[in-house]
């Protein structure tokens, strides 16, 4: 039983870690803590929810068209609402997501009704034995699919040369600038990877999950927590946070009540952020 | 001069105008959107102790808020306690609740901790929603009993409870004013500007931290007394809205936070357009209100992040400037 609910504990912080993975990203490289990631998250799953309706696009394939989407459309949230904000103060920095937050929630209420919906049609469906294991594949592929993104987000951070230079604004952001890095284009192509790697996560779970406005407020939450759990500013932090989340989700979920899991985690978090005030491999300036 | 002397005349005709005010506005809609104005100009000043005097960003004031119009609520319920024991006892209750959560939370910094205030919040809603005692996710509703100051309920106007809520204000907005005057308010200040150098000077950043916790949840507490009184209906979903904490620090932000006058300008200015907003478009359950709502939050920290009262000193400071320009010509 124990190994059954860790590995749905693991796979389910796969996903937590994609979307976490792209807030660690917009925080390092601008210090903005995106609050409105959830709600993005829930966009893509109505993005793909209307590829599938419309152009019968099957959800798990289509992801690469829907973080393509989000991509664009960070870049144009970044010109239009973040880089205004940047040099602001802290304060404005943190509301302007929230508020970004509420509009889309309540864009996708206006727009599509709070109704619950669901794609019918996916590639990955059904169960199997994987020796004791009890897995469902629609949750593989997502956590997969989640891991093979991250995989390819962590690559183009770590070897190609505007990767490279995400990385320098994130560790110094003058010096950077010095060198030559145009911080104003390079902040865009950041911000819109983070989304990309929201709607990647987002496109993965419409193939399972219920689509409905709200739908993303816990995953950005939970997302939040778990990139604050790792620690601000570090990416392998996040996603060490997000798996660590995962499972104590389906344990506590099991032990203490289903009602009680998203308690436990935030319990979880200022637990050990009590003990590591920066998280667990965080580091710099608050 | 004379400027000095009409400026400090300034909060007395606020005041005045604020006692006449539901004289004039009378009809029940008008007379409801003076006590939502009043009461979350009182938890933003509540929240502008904790966070723009002392430094710790909460966006989790729900906690307090919620947890105070339980204690209320309960007491009056189940142990037939008067409301204004209970209105106390919120205070108390809430504000000792903040001192030891506070203790560990008073390590966290910056984000870290406005993310554990978010968590707080969250966790006590999930705590009240699933404890049956006192009614679980459906809530507890208050009986009417006969209206009346001793009883804390008014059905036939709500005159009553604003002029509570206004009392209320007039006695935070005092209570500030000194503050701002005493060691303890320099010492929050000092806190928020560099904590590590504030505890180089001999400042005591752990015990100051808590008492600027334990006010500002008191205060809050006390205000969730109040709505529970004023609604007759205590339930996690309403009183623990991760909304109200977001409203709240807003209205700080709106108004300008770190000063007396900010959360009162912010709360005249932006609760009436929240209320309106939802009682014109809200009604169909569209979104509409809360989209108009969102944009405007994002609009405002995109074009005025220092608030109202930030754009005022920097008109002042201009005007000042023209002045002497003249005088130096």
């Amino acid at each position: 039983m124990l190994l059954q609910l860790l590995t749905g504990g693991v796979l389910l912080g796969c996903i937590y870690s994609l979307v976490a993975m792209g807030l660690s990203l917009i925080y390092g490289v601008m210090g903005i803590v995106n609050f409105a990631h959830g709600a993005l998250v829930m966009l893509a799953m109505y993005a793909s929810y209307w590829l599938n309706t419309y152009l019968h696009l099957d959800p798990v394939l289509g992801t690469p068209v829907v973080a393509l989407i989000m991509f664009g459309l960070g870049i144009v949230i970044y010109h239009l609402i973040i880089t205004k904000v940047l040099r602001g103060p802290f304060l404005a920095r943190m509301l302007v997501t929230f508020g970004l937050s509420i509009f889309i929630i309540n864009l996708a209420q206006f727009l599509w009704t709070p109704d619950y919906r669901r794609i019918m049609e996916s590639i990955s469906k059904g169960t199997f034995m994987l020796g004791p294991i009890f897995i469902e594949l629609p949750k593989l592929v997502a956590s997969i699919g989640s891991l093979i993104v991250a995989a390819l987000v962590y690559w183009f951070l770590r070897r190609t040369k505007t990767g490279l230079a995400i990385q320098a604004i994130s560790i110094d952001r003058a010096a950077a600038s010095l060198m030559g890095i145009n911080l104003e284009k390079l902040n865009g192509i950041a911000f819109g990877i983070g989304l990309a790697c929201a709607g990647a996560a987002g496109a993965l779970l419409a193939s399972f999950y219920y689509i409905f406005p709200d739908v993303g407020t816990m995953f950005g939450l939970v997302a939040l927590v778990a990139v604050a759990l790792g620690g601000f500013g570090s990416t392998e932090g996040a996603l060490i946070g997000a798996i660590l989340i995962g499972i104590i989700e389906t344990l506590g979920g099991f032990y203490v009540g289903p009602e009680y899991k998203y308690a436990l985690i935030f319990l979880a978090y200022v637990l050990i952020v009590i003990v590591r005030p920066k998280g667990l491999m965080g580091w710099g300036a608050d | 001069m004379q400027n000095r002397k009409l400026v400090g005349l300034l909060p007395f005709l606020a005041l005045a105008l604020a006692i006449v005010a539901p004289l004039v506005l009378k009809a029940r809609f008008q007379q409801h959107v003076l006590v939502i104005v009043v009461l979350y100009a009182v938890m933003s000043q509540a929240w502008n102790i904790m966070a723009g005097y002392a430094g710790m960003v909460s966006v989790g004031q729900a906690a307090f808020f919620g947890l105070g119009a339980y204690i209320s609520t309960v007491l009056f319920v189940q142990y037939k306690v008067n409301p204004w024991i209970g209105f106390l006892a919120a205070g108390l209750g809430t504000a000792l609740f903040a001192t030891i959560i506070g203790l560990p939370f008073s390590r966290l910094k910056g984000r870290y901790f406005a993310i554990g205030t978010i968590a707080l919040a969250q966790m006590i809603k999930v705590v009240f929603e699933n404890w049956p005692q006192v009614g679980g996710a459906t809530g507890i509703i208050v009986p009417m009993t006969k209206e009346g100051f001793w009883n804390f309920q008014f059905h036939s106007s709500k005159l009553g409870y604003y002029y509570i809520v206004l009392a209320m204000l007039v006695l935070v907005v005092a209570f500030i004013y000194f503050m701002e005057r005493s060691k303890m308010g320099f010492y929050f200040k000092a806190i928020r500007e560099n904590e590590e150098v504030a505890t180089g000077l001999g400042v005591n950043k752990t015990l100051y931290k808590l008492i600027a916790i334990a006010i500002s949840a008191g205060i809050t507490g006390m205000c969730g007394t109040i709505l529970a009184q004023y609604i007759l209906y205590a339930e996690p979903s309403y009183m623990f809205d991760h909304t109200v904490s977001v409203t709240i620090a807003l209205i700080a932000v709106f108004g300008g936070s770190g000063n007396i006058v900010g959360p009162i300008i912010g709360s005249v200015i932006l609760m009436p357009i929240s209320e309106l907003t939802r009682a014109w478009l809200g009604s169909g359950g569209t979104g509409i209100d809360l989209m108009i709502y969102g944009a405007f939050i994002v609009l405002m920290c995109v074009y005025e992040p220092d608030g109202l009262t930030g754009i005022a000193a920097k008109v002042g400071r201009r005007l000042k400037a023209r002045r002497e320009g003249r005088v130096a010509a």
